[in-house]
């Protein structure tokens, strides 16, 4: 379903390009906006690099076709784009094993982040905390529900690599919020 | 005994919140940015017209149906059950103008609308092209 509604929207765009565009905006805005603000933390830097994003896309359409996977085209751009941005901003990357116990949120305080839920805050501060491959790995399978093979050409990687990275990415988070519990 | 964190329990839930519409303004920037037309606003048809279009095009098609049948039935003398030749246009075409002029009747927003569905509607090209 999803593979023939993404060969509709390439068909389209070879025809009509704005019109294909439209559609592809339809179809990948939240999925896409919700990818990178798992990454950048940040409304405000989703918001802009998702707005990058698109643009690339439309930029760069001439190189899709019939064959390209235009999901896994459009999230490596989105990808590329998030890790560009946090490259940008020069974010402190802590890692699990060497947590000081600062919390990473602290450092991106943002008011579209609900500190209340304090559960779902620790997950992330987990996840932020893992290794970049690691994290989108996690991100792309547990959030999205990306195949691992999709996601491997997301990312350019093997499909043993990626399932690799998500149960290593998995078990980290597990003793992460093990020993906060302990708290 | 200590207890496993369960994914489960989270589900896909996060503390992340967005502003309201902030994809509608996201889709915006990007066409504005890219010299792109924005959206009109035909696409986005008005509720109670989306509300109505299907329900008012099957009771169209219905009473058209129905309308045939019956004057077929009317038309066919029941002593005589030989064949009836082909079936008059006629009846069709009062029914079809009686459709064109709900159709016209429509302002122009739903019948660019309802043409939009109507020529996407893969099934129906289909159909069409048999």
């Amino acid at each position: 379903m999803t593979h023939s509604r993404d060969r509709h929207i390439i068909r389209t765009m070879s025809k009509d390009v704005e019109k294909g565009f439209g559609l592809l905006m339809a179809r990948f805005r939240e999925p896409i906006y919700w990818h990178i603000r798992r990454l950048v933390v940040s409304h405000d830097d989703a918001q802009d690099a998702a707005q990058e994003t698109f643009i690339r896309i439309f930029k760069s359409i001439g190189q899709l076709n019939d064959d390209s996977s235009l999901s896994a085209w459009v999230y490596r751009i989105a990808t590329n784009e998030a890790l560009r941005l946090l490259d940008r901003n020069k974010t402190a990357n802590l890692s699990i094993d060497a947590a000081d116990g600062e919390s990473f949120f602290n450092l991106h305080a943002d008011e579209y982040v609900d500190y209340d839920d304090a559960v779902t805050v620790k997950l992330q501060q987990a996840v932020l905390s893992l290794p970049t491959k690691q994290q989108l790995a996690f991100n792309m399978r547990y959030y999205d529900g990306l195949e691992y093979d999709e996601i491997a050409r997301i990312l350019d990687s093997t499909e043993s690599s990626v399932k690799a990275n998500y149960s290593i990415a998995k078990q980290k988070i597990i003793k992460y919020m093990n020993l906060d519990n302990r708290d | 005994m200590k207890e496993n964190f369960d994914f489960d329990k989270i589900g896909r839930r996060m503390p992340y919140k967005a502003p309201a519409n902030h994809l509608d303004k996201l889709q915006a920037d990007v066409f504005s940015q890219l010299g792109l037309s924005p959206k009109p606003e035909r696409s986005r048809p008005r509720p109670i017209f989306r509300r109505l279009v299907f329900p008012v095009t099957g009771a169209l098609v219905a009473a058209s149906v129905a309308a045939v049948v019956f004057f077929n039935a009317e038309q066919q003398p029941l002593q005589k059950p030989v064949q009836q030749p082909a079936p008059k246009t006629e009846t069709a075409d009062v029914k079809i103008e009686q459709v064109d002029r709900a159709f016209y009747n429509l302002d122009a927003a739903d019948r660019e609308y309802l043409l939009s569905v109507y020529q996407n509607d893969l099934f129906l090209n289909e159909q069409n092209e048999q």
